[in-house]
């Protein structure tokens, strides 16, 4: 393998230069690396090398060149990505890089208006951290989780004594003045404000949102605790919703959690009451009451986006299960079942959205007589072994259990893949159930990533002479550098059934496990 | 529920200050957005037990650190040095009796003091007529009829060994903002003098010319000029190559100035003027002895400040090198001194070379030396840096004081104010040791200067200090 | 100060912040206007309106050179696509438009006009009167000398040469063209080296040594060091290796090398060299006397210990420039024999 990397006009000094070069020589598998600038007599020697291109053939003196010789793709991928690597840390020192602050009180002092820090610590330091930036008078978002529930208290008190935004512990979403900060995605600016306890709920509802032609003027995310714990007590999702209740560009509220604590409902409530603006109000899996005043409740992450943007037009929600007819919905679950095999009876859901699997959880538990999973409805459901299915199983990737040392599944997607692969050889998984979450922050091409594993599924299902049904969704945007279109385009490649939404997908699989059921 | 600045953060352009995963600050910055990255390393090296105790101590909610520090810290830079008289140590230092010998650093004893004191020790004692040879000194010494005390506990500062004995003359600096005096003798010059441990013929020779001829001259043409405000010596200083503690070149052109145009109006032969002026002259560290007690006599007054976190002292004597802390009242805080990271004299290598000494870094205490390194670019090379290099010191100080200087400015860094007021807590929790420049001294009792270089005080004694802090402080 | 500049500096719009520069290259002229082109740790590069040599600021006093000016600091407005302009010794800098600037450096480094400059900061550095600096390898520059058919220089004595040779070899850097030192090859660029150079431990006149200009690794390619180095031995009084005119017209060929390097090479044939060769020089010619002496007394031993100093800091000079350097001095100081120097009894 060769490869030639030109930089225009790229002036390093000679050190610089031939430190590249000897961390290059040091990769295991690189056989010849030249660095130098384009001066002809160099490039007659690279092209005699057999390192010819058009590059090198426009290249001039005062480009810098690179040429790698190593024994296999991957070996001059990671070469390229070193070189990369080594020249922008070495081009940073241009100018004052020497220094960068090195604490929050340090970056004030260098950036005094900084309103937002955003804290991605390991979880016994990221309290101390965000602490100070609260008492420096900034709003926090704290990526970190691992964070201990007294010092959630503690940041979440001082914050409300303060008039300060702390988002999170555990918070990895939210939309502040339509700049996504950490996972999120680019979704137009509109009416509604959002406030979520749940992460990728926030971004399935934003998506959803700017799928049925409305737009975010904030994203406030809480952590996951904010409501569930009652010392916690809501606070933050209190605060949220009078700010938001105070913000002119937010004419709907909408409120996303998991169940609250009995204990903080009325004040929640008391709150959304009080805010004078019409309020969506989305309990994953709790049980769906009827709304009264300002207050609506909504069964569904999208159904939450599709009530608020009907609200916020001054229009009526009616909803529907599917967004195609009925006729559509039924010879889709024809097409999908009719060449199962007659042991394939289960359902397997491998998410990398936490908020995600939740929903589909709910979802399917009931009409499926019972889904097991890591934080199930019924503890009796509860997973024996995270890293085997049983039955009905939907995981998310990303707990804990499944990233300890390992990136989050949104980042990569050797997690999920391996899992695939486990479940492949499982000849009673008639369902895969999955997510594709993009946007900022996320693995740059999720689906890319699972294609060729979804191929191979699907055809060991077939030389078992069955028929594997995939059905999957993807949250994000058309702003998206990942691209929804896209995303749906490859996954639908492979034989993937893609739903307009997470719920639907679920709904789908609940179609598809009915019909197996009567067959 | 208060939430106005929530509503108005809505409003403002959003600024973001990142710490940890750089690429949430990158996608921001893609989008226009302004960021800061911060360089974070966990508090106090990751270590548990020192962020328990950083918990403890934020726990006592009752304590305002912060004001404290801001008061010290005020009273620092309040303080008008003003150099006002030279006397006899034993007439106008507290407590200075014949018998007593001061050194630099926190206390030790004779046994366990290192080359360069003790042979400035020696010196002293031959000096003072109490001892013929050297052999007689040690035998003095140790018989326990000579007392030792830090200079530091007799409003005192010395270089290097810094050794004070009762007839040498001194220089007499006030503070006029709170009227506190410090003392310091008079600068010998470089190669073979007392603070380095020599105490040959020559060494002794020198030191009664200047308590005989230069000394009492001196002090004649600063009576006939009055005092001198040190404060805006050591600020042009600053912005004209000097950092006031290793480089003193232009400081001591500016002294020659304040005093030359009253020398000559003595009434003494040209030949003594002449070899005074020219003694200053060669000397660039002759006002090393004037920026120290005037760094002394700023700092006291911010000592003994309850709840305040701020070092009021930092010392070597050559065995160890030790801090004070000014909520913690006149203790200790000890390390082993380290050995000096850098240039030898020729001849010389750093086998040679004596462990860090001198109450000298009274001046890093106050905000200048190492701490002004940037506006010294000529200093790093003594550890083979760049200009640049020093900028970074300069900065990284920053990250432990608590303000910048109102008088102090470093041209260099479009004349910010110099970091000053060293918070404990501040290089506990960063790891970030102050910056001190220093001379090397031979190990060796007599023979004198080795090198110059950069120094790194050991870590331990401010951890210890920090521990003693939030025992007393702590919930 | 003519009306022109004025109106220039006035639309800069610097605000008055002094560098005084230590010391100003022979050529860098009281008045000019320019870009930052690239900006290293130690050094700025300015493109110069108008004329094809580059300039820069310095805050090593090796790198100095008859094209650089002194500086104790490199104030960060100095950034590439930074305006530069000067006039009566004063230059001052600040920062171009945003955006525009870096698309005139990447595509054609023609300097913007600096009146365009709306510099948001600045400064400004005197060098009006910084003692200058001419980068002559010794006393008595022999470019000049020749001329007027003056006394030529004397070499410096063998045992000198034999002592800089033990130095560059033991401590010399890799990289670059070390190896013609011991007839290795270290790449593509030492061996093409090599075959150029024909070695065989004979020396050969023909050698093209303008195919050397643009040869391999650097900013300044190893074979312009190189190349340099030979001439720095003409200039000590070696025999004449190069044909000077062979390397001008290639440097007039704008594709042959990076521009740093030509400015350098230019210098060169100029009799003009950067700081840390001069002192090699220095060292080379300073007390020939003294050096009989050592030469009596202890022979290369004794020469490479006083040379030691000074080689080993020009040997650190760049990664392998300094070293690729000293290898050409000592290729022209031994007539092209390097290779069987060090066995020849001095």
């Amino acid at each position: 393998m060769k490869r030639i990397i030109v930089r225009k006009d790229s002036y390093y000094d000679s050190v610089v230069l031939m430190s590249i070069s000897a961390e290059i020589k040091k990769i295991d598998g690189v056989g010849e690396a030249v660095v130098a600038m384009g001066t002809e007599v160099n490039l007659t020697l690279i092209k005699d090398m057999g390192l010819d291109s058009d590059e090198v053939r426009a290249a001039g003196p005062n480009d810098l060149i690179i040429a790698l010789e190593g024994e296999s793709e991957e070996v001059v991928s990671s070469a390229e990505t070193k070189v990369n690597e080594l020249l922008r840390k070495k081009s940073s020192a241009d100018g004052q890089a020497a220094y960068r602050p090195t604490g929050v009180e340090s970056a004030v002092k260098i950036m005094p208006d900084a309103n937002l820090v955003i804290i991605s610590l390991p979880g016994q330091y990221a309290g101390r951290e965000a602490r100070k930036a609260l008492q420096a008078d900034r709003h926090v978002m704290l990526f970190s989780d691992n964070v201990p529930i007294e010092t959630e208290i503690e940041l979440k008190k001082l914050a409300q004594e303060r008039g300060l935004l702390m988002m999170g512990p555990d918070c990895g979403t939210a939309m502040i003045n339509g700049m996504p900060i950490c996972f999120a995605n680019v979704v137009r600016r509109g009416e509604i404000g959002l406030v979520s306890a749940a992460g990728t709920g926030l971004q399935e509802v934003a998506c959803s949102i700017e799928k049925a032609g409305g737009g975010v003027s904030q994203g406030i995310g809480t952590g996951g605790r904010d409501l569930k714990n009652e010392r916690v007590g809501g606070t933050m999702v209190r605060m949220a919703v009078e700010a938001l209740a105070q913000d002119p560009e937010t004419k709907v509220i909408a409120v996303i959690s998991k169940p609250p604590a009995k204990a903080v409902i009325p004040s929640v409530m008391d709150t959304l009451k009080a805010a004078g603006k019409p309020c969506v109000v989305h309990f994953i899996g709790a049980e769906s009451a009827a709304g009264e005043g300002n207050i609506h409740y909504a069964t569904s992450l999208e159904e939450t986006a599709r009530m608020a943007v009907a609200l916020s037009r001054g229009e009526r929600y009616t909803g529907q299960e599917f967004d195609m007819p009925e006729e559509e919905i039924a010879a889709l679950v024809e097409r999908e079942t009719a060449g199962m095999a007659p042991q394939q009876q289960f359902v397997r859901g491998l998410f990398a959205g936490g908020t995600l699997t939740d929903e589909a959880v709910f979802a399917l538990h009931e009409p499926l007589g019972g889904v097991y999973s890591l934080d199930p409805v019924d503890p009796a459901f509860e997973l024996r072994d995270p890293h085997r299915s049983q039955g009905h199983t939907i995981v998310d990737l990303g707990e804990d259990v499944f990233t300890v040392g390992r990136p989050h599944p949104m980042i990569d997607a050797s997690i999920r893949t391996e899992r695939i692969e486990q479940e492949m050889e499982d000849p009673e998984v008639a369902v895969l159930l999955i997510d594709c979450v993009i946007g900022y922050s996320s693995h740059p091409d999720p689906a890319g990533a699972m294609l060729g594993v979804l191929q191979a599924a699907k055809s060991r299902a077939r030389e078992r002479g069955g028929y594997l049904a995939v059905v999957g969704s993807v949250t994000g945007t058309e702003g998206d550098s990942q691209n929804i279109h896209d995303q749906r385009r490859k996954l639908e490649s492979v034989g993937c059934v893609v739903m307009p939404s997470n719920y639907q997908a679920a709904k789908l699989v609940e179609r598809i496990m009915a019909r197996r059921a009567s067959q | 529920m208060k939430t106005d600045k929530i509503t108005e953060l809505f409003k403002q352009e959003l600024k973001v200050i990142n710490m940890g995963l750089e690429t949430f600050a990158d996608n921001l910055a893609e989008l226009g957005v302004q960021t800061q990255q911060v360089d974070w390393k966990p508090p106090a090296g990751g270590d548990a037990g020192l962020l328990e105790l950083f918990d403890r101590l934020e726990a006592n909610t009752e304590l305002d650190i912060d004001a404290a520090n801001a008061e010290a810290v005020s009273r620092i830079m309040q303080a008008k040095p003003t150099l006002v008289d030279i006397g006899i140590a034993a007439d106008v230092v507290p407590g200075m009796h014949k018998k007593l010998i001061l050194h630099a650093g926190p206390p030790v004893a004779w046994k366990n003091m290192a080359g360069p004191l003790r042979g400035a020790v020696i010196g002293g004692l031959i000096y003072e007529g109490l001892a013929g040879d050297a052999g007689e000194a040690e035998e003095l010494a140790a018989s326990g009829e000579i007392t030792f005390d830090p200079c530091h506990h007799h409003d005192a500062v010395g270089p290097m060994a810094g050794v004070v004995t009762a007839s040498m003359p001194v220089w007499v600096v006030e503070n006029t903002t709170f009227g506190n005096k410090a003392y310091c003798t008079l600068n010998e010059g470089l190669g073979k003098v007392l603070r380095y441990g020599a105490y040959s013929e020559e060494v002794i020779n020198r030191l009664n010319w200047m308590a005989e001829d230069l000394a009492p001259t001196l002090r004649k043409a600063l009576h006939l000029r009055g005092p001198v405000d040190i404060k805006n010596i050591v600020a042009q200083m600053l912005q004209m190559g000097d950092e006031g503690h290793n480089r003193l070149r232009a400081g001591t052109s500016l002294m020659i100035r304040e005093l030359a145009p009253y020398l000559v109006m003595l009434d003494e032969p040209k030949e003594k003027l002449s070899r005074i002026l020219a003694f200053m002259h060669e000397n660039d560290h002759f006002t090393l002895n004037i920026t120290m007690p005037a760094s002394k006599s700023s700092v006291d007054p911010a000592r003994d400040i309850d709840g305040s976190s701020l070092i009021v002292a930092m010392a070597r004597n050559g065995t160890e090198f030790g801090i004070r802390v000014s909520g913690l009242g006149d203790r200790w805080f000890t390390g082993p001194a380290s050995v000096v990271d850098g240039l030898y004299l020729p001849g010389f290598s750093a086998a040679d070379a004596a462990r860090d000494i001198g109450d000298s870094v009274i001046t890093e205490t106050t905000g200048i030396g190492g701490f002004a390194m940037a506006a010294a670019p000529a200093i790093v090379k003594f550890v083979g840096g760049t200009p640049q290099d020093a900028i970074t010191f300069t900065r990284r100080m920053y990250d432990i004081t608590v303000a910048e200087n109102d008088t102090y400015q470093i041209p260099a860094m479009d004349f910010r104010g110099t970091p000053t007021g060293i918070d404990l807590r501040k290089v506990v929790e960063t790891g970030t040791l102050p910056a001190i420049n220093t001379g090397i001294a031979h190990k060796d009792p007599g023979v004198g200067m080795v090198g110059a270089g950069l120094v790194r005080p050991p870590e331990n004694c401010f951890r210890e200090a920090f521990e003693a802090f939030v025992e007393r402080y702590g919930a | 100060m003519t009306d022109r500049n004025e109106h220039r500096q006035q639309a800069c719009g610097f605000r008055g912040r002094g560098l005084i520069a230590h010391e100003r290259g022979a050529m860098i002229p009281r008045a000019f206007s320019g870009t930052v082109i690239a900006r290293f740790e130690h050094a700025v590069t300015i493109a110069v309106s108008g004329e094809s040599l580059i300039m820069a600021l310095v805050t090593r006093r090796e790198g100095m050179s008859a094209r650089a000016l002194l500086l104790p600091a490199l104030p960060r407005e100095l950034r590439t696509g930074a305006a530069v302009c000067a006039s009566d010794g004063r230059a001052r800098f600040g920062e171009q438009p945003r955006g525009r600037s870096s698309e005139w450096v990447a595509r054609t480094l023609t300097p913007a006009p600096a009146a365009q400059a709306t510099a948001a900061a600045g400064g400004e550095i005197d060098f009006a009167g910084a003692p200058w600096y001419y980068g002559h390898l010794s006393a008595a520059p022999v470019t000049s000398c020749r001329s007027e058919q003056m006394v030529a220089p004397v070499p410096p004595p063998p045992a000198l040469i034999a002592g800089l040779l033990e130095i560059v070899r033991e401590h010399g850097r890799g990289g670059g063209l070390l190896g013609l030192l011991d007839r290795r090859r270290e790449n593509v660029f030492s061996a093409f080296a090599a075959r150029l150079l024909g070695i065989k431990g004979a020396r050969r006149s023909t050698a093209e040594y303008e195919k050397l200009v643009g040869l391999g690794g650097g900013l300044t390619p190893a074979g312009d060091d190189f190349v340099m180095g030979v001439l720095a031995a003409e200039e000590l009084g070696a025999p004449t290796l190069i044909d000077r005119d062979a390397v001008s017209r290639r440097l007039a060929h704008a594709e042959s090398t990076t521009v740093v390097s030509a400015t350098m090479l230019r210098l060169a044939l100029a009799g003009m060299f950067p700081a840390y060769l001069t002192a090699v020089g220095a060292e080379l010619t300073a007390v020939p006397a003294a050096m009989r002496d050592a030469e009596r007394r202890g022979g290369p031993a004794r020469a490479s210990r006083e040379l030691r100093p000074t080689v080993l800091r020009a040997l650190e000079y760049g990664h392998s420039s300094g070293t690729d350097a000293l290898v050409g001095l000592l290729w022209g100081l031994t007539g092209a024999r390097v290779a069987a120097f060090g066995s020849v009894p001095v």
